[in-house]
């Protein structure tokens, strides 16, 4: 069994292209999946803690994903690219997982780095409410998760997967497997729950 | 962007504080290795079977619920079928045979002539049954009822003399 090669993040985004990593996998080379693992490491963590609002869920379900992943390759036909298919496979995993769970919610935030503080747009939001801005902005972050998970899964993933992560609607409804047209209605439909649930820091309607 | 882009700018901006938020420091660098190292197990758990005996059909067959938990339901809900209908089915046979039963103790009334007609052959030939193998058409419940097994006489019962006087002699 070969050995996972000790390689940066660099390197590897940089020299193998994505489908020589995934044939390699696919015939059991590890050193590759650890490869693909360090690629899609963060995004597919950022997405899934996004949706829990608790890290150490997100750390499972994240190793979860790409163990599942690993076990399902061969059944990868190429049809999408593996990074959508991945991200299926995570977003379905932490929907079950959320659905398992009910409305038991345990939040375990990840602190703001330090370009938050800095970020104007966000300053902007909440100079006005609080003269302590550091103390503003872990409320805010409370309150936004909480809002958050105000929402279904279906809904609270598209915001997520659109407006947190940048994600396009057609990448999004490949993702989720729907249509383009449900992917608008459920965003739009999830940002007027979200502007009710966040009235004291958003513009009205 | 478009209108509903628009409205939703304030929400936007505030949504980007979620970009902000990161895993304690250092948390990706062993994150690669925890999942090959899981992998890598499930690899040599998975394998063991393998190289001793293949597992058998009954564990895969247990093993496929785990994916398909519905199944559990249907196999037990079809055990519970095939039992009512065993219990419905045997309550039927038994009902039928007790009417043929019936049907056979009807007809009875026309086998007694074979019976007396043996037992008139074993009374006109009594010698017989002293020597060789006798056989009796007569049922269980006919047989003298002061026999015992220790050859014990039962004082409940009294014998009654119904032979001749001269037979009593030999």
């Amino acid at each position: 069994m070969p050995e996972p090669a000790a390689a940066t993040d660099t390197e590897v985004s940089t020299e193998v292209p994505e489908g020589d990593l995934v044939r390699r996998a696919r015939e059991g080379d590890l050193t590759a999946y650890d490869e693909l693992v360090k690629r899609y490491q963060e995004r597919i963590y950022a997405t899934i803690y996004h949706m829990t609002s608790n890290h150490e869920d997100a750390n499972d379900l994240a190793q979860d994903s790409f163990i599942k992943a690993f076990s399902a390759l061969k059944s990868f036909k190429g049809g999408s690219s593996f990074y959508t298919w991945l991200y299926r496979i995570a977003v379905n995993k932490t929907i079950n997982f959320l659905k398992q769970r009910k409305n038991k919610y345990h939040l375990s935030l990840n602190d703001l780095d330090f370009n938050a503080e800095n970020d104007p747009d966000l300053v902007a939001l909440i100079s006005h409410k609080t003269p302590q801005r550091e103390a503003g902005l872990s409320e805010l972050q409370k309150k936004l998760n909480e809002a958050l998970l105000k929402l279904s899964e279906s809904h609270r993933m598209v915001v997520v997967l659109h407006d947190v992560q940048g994600q396009s609607h057609e990448d999004i409804a490949e993702i989720m497997g729907c249509n383009i047209g449900t992917v608008r209605s459920r965003l739009f439909y999830a940002r007027q729950q979200l502007q009710g649930y966040l009235a004291e820091y958003v513009k009205p309607l | 962007m478009n209108e509903s882009e628009q409205r939703f700018d304030d929400l936007r901006q505030l949504l980007k504080l979620k970009q902000h938020e990161i895993p304690p420091p250092g948390y990706f660098h062993g994150f690669s290795s925890q999942v090959i190292s899981a992998i890598q197990e499930d690899l040599r758990v998975s394998s063991k079977p393998q190289n001793g005996s293949s597992p058998s059909w009954l564990s895969r067959f247990f093993a496929s619920f785990d994916s398909r938990p519905g199944l559990v339901g249907g196999l037990a809900t079809s055990m519970v079928l095939f039992l009512v209908l065993g219990i419905v089915l045997a309550d039927h046979s038994d009902t039928e045979m007790a009417a043929n039963y019936s049907v056979d103790a009807n007809l009875q009334p026309s086998s007694p002539p074979l019976v007396s007609a043996t037992l008139s052959a074993e009374l006109s030939a009594p010698d017989q049954s002293a020597g060789g193998i006798a056989v009796s058409t007569n049922p269980p419940s006919s047989l003298p009822p002061d026999s015992s097994i220790f050859g014990q006489d039962n004082s409940l019962f009294q014998k009654a003399s119904y032979a001749p006087v001269g037979a009593a002699g030999r």
